[in-house]
């Protein structure tokens, strides 16, 4: 690979140089590429705000306690929604007029306390604190037996773009949290709840509503329920990833659920692509 | 549109409440509960008027490969027509990688990385061209703008300053996997956009080396027809081979909630920098329909 000069100006020859980004032609540049798996022996646990931060100690501590317990045997990357507070946050700028952008910056906040009480909590068994910019520092941690503890949110902030319909941040923990396994290549992806898993209605406020233990995305998509237990972009993301294809949901509660999930167990929901 | 209080709940009990009851502490508000996720909610947060942070502020993006790469020739004269402009405008500049972030994607597809990679590594060649351009404009007041410190935007602004922003969106590692192949879909184009988007700009003006949007590449095929305005949904409806910005910006134009158009003007011709930011159509402008 050299150096281009024309009369207009400084180029470098690759393959890329003649087409633009937006063509379809580049567009399907390193399809056939396979992809390194960055850190293929982590687990990814994302533990809700709302379904599990916000329940205290009853449901938190049992929790802690079963995470440093794998400790040793797994590398864990553990990351955390934001719960009623965020809403809390979301509400007022709502009232306010606050556009998507700002909720998407202000939804950052919660996760990051919740994080912190997390990393409070697994400190004496290694665990640490991280944002994103502390991502290469990983190798590291795990070297030393750490439990990194990091905000769901993704950095997005005030880049995230305004929906379709309303003003709700399509980027959320699960969203972020999910993005951090595929682009790692994890070993597996659980999303630690307070319920079973995915139902066909939200099962607090419908009892009608029926388990699911395992589905494929395009079936889910199908199936166009009107509300979900995860973000639904992660349900587009599963179908594009190259690397972690399925995600289990589990009842956090339920003492063992999270070991045998990531033994590979099915104890909750697997939704995968196909 | 709703006129739903969001915050109302919280009013009538005179501040936060908690709601106890399902092993949950909630704090009493709209959303106390909710999955956020169902359709029915998310839709009841439209509102009429959302609030622009810098309305009266105006957003250029500079090209990388189409300006930046060309040197002196084209960048001076348009650093010029820039500083002449800030006398009557406020804005903030920003400036894409242009050929060392292709020349960057293709080593990194050759190693195998991840879309996420890709997009962690983009940054610094679009860096190293707003660095320069801070140089170049330092004399007439350029300050580096970190970040999502738009909060010092409008101390800067308000100061006759001028802002250059980072162009690429924060994804970095969380990158979301394109739809085909392996570069990602959330470029320079798109982050100026959506910079554009938070400030709540009056316009957002896209700076490249040709008149505006052809039907196909204007340099490689001198029968393209020139395009001097178009809807976004009209112009993905076209699928033409390829476009002069983002794919993913013109998408989401579809979406804007405060800049309804761009426009994409010829930056080897400076002077129509300023009417561009008079309001004038001097390039192509592509709009929100409806």
């Amino acid at each position: 690979m050299s150096l281009i000069r024309d009369d207009a100006r400084i180029d470098i020859d690759t393959p890329f140089r003649e087409i633009s980004f937006s063509s379809a032609s580049a567009a399907k540049l390193g399809e056939g590429h396979d992809v390194i798996r960055i850190l293929p022996d982590v687990h990814v646990i994302k533990v809700g705000g709302q379904s599990f931060m916000d329940r205290g100690r009853e449901a938190v501590m049992p929790f802690i306690d079963e995470v440093s317990a794998l400790q040793g045997s797994h590398d864990i990357l553990v990351g955390v929604g934001g719960g009623t507070r965020a809403r809390h946050a979301y509400a007022i700028a709502l009232d306010l007029g606050m556009p998507t952008s700002v909720l998407s910056k202000i939804g950052q906040n919660v996760p990051v306390q919740n994080a912190r009480l997390l990393q409070l909590l697994l400190a004496k068994h290694g665990g640490i604190l991280i944002d994103h910019d502390m991502f290469g520092h990983l190798p590291l941690y795990y070297k030393m037996g750490c439990i990194p503890v990091m905000p769901g949110m993704p950095p997005f902030s005030f880049w995230e773009k305004p929906g379709a319909k309303g003003r709700i941040p399509t980027h959320r923990t699960d969203a972020g949290v999910y993005l951090t396994a595929e682009v790692m290549g994890a070993a597996s992806c659980t999303f630690v709840k307070d319920e079973k898993g995915l139902y066909t209605a939200n099962p607090k406020a419908d009892p009608s509503a029926t388990f699911i233990p395992r589905i494929s995305v395009a079936e889910l998509k199908a199936m166009n329920l009107p509300d979900l237990i995860v973000e639904p972009v992660v349900l587009d993301y599963l179908e594009r990833a190259r690397s972690v294809r399925e995600i289990q949901i589990i009842d956090g509660r339920v003492p063992g659920n999270l070991t045998k999930a990531l033994h590979g167990e099915h104890v909750g929901t697997i939704i995968y692509a196909d | 549109m709703s006129n739903r209080s969001w915050a109302g709940r919280q009013a009538e009990t005179g501040g936060a409440e908690f709601a106890v009851g399902d092993g949950r502490t909630h704090l009493n508000t709209g959303l106390m509960g909710a999955s956020l996720v169902r359709e029915d909610l998310v839709e009841q947060t439209d509102v009429e008027h959302e609030v622009a942070m810098l309305p009266g502020c105006a957003v250029l993006a500079v090209g990388g490969r189409s300006i930046m790469d060309r040197g002196s020739k084209a960048v001076l004269p348009l650093v010029d027509a820039i500083v002449a402009a800030r006398k009557d405008h406020d804005f903030v500049v920003g400036v894409s990688g242009g050929a060392r972030l292709r020349h960057l994607y293709h080593i990194a597809i050759d190693l195998g990385i991840p879309t996420g990679g890709l997009a962690q590594a983009a940054g610094a060649s679009e860096e190293q061209n707003v660095a320069m351009l801070q140089h170049l404009m330092a004399r007439h007041g350029a300050v580096m703008l970190k970040r999502d410190h738009f909060d010092d935007a409008a101390m800067y602004l308000q100061n006759g300053l001028i802002p250059l922003v980072i162009s690429v969106p924060p994804y970095h590692y969380w990158e979301p996997p394109p739809r085909v192949g392996r570069v990602p879909e959330n470029g320079s184009d798109l982050g100026m956009f959506l910079t554009a988007e938070a400030l709540g700009a009056r316009a957002c003006i896209f700076v490249k080396d040709t008149d505006g949007l052809y039907s196909d590449d204007p340099i490689t095929n001198p029968d393209a027809e020139f395009i001097s305005r178009i809807g976004a949904q009209e112009l993905m409806d076209r699928d033409l081979p390829t476009l002069p910005v983002d794919r993913m910006l013109v998408e989401t134009l579809r979406n804007a909630r405060f800049v309804r158009k761009i426009q994409l003007i010829n930056g080897l011709k400076p002077d129509l920098l300023g009417r561009a930011l008079a309001g004038e159509p001097v390039g192509t402008i592509i709009y929100r329909e409806d």
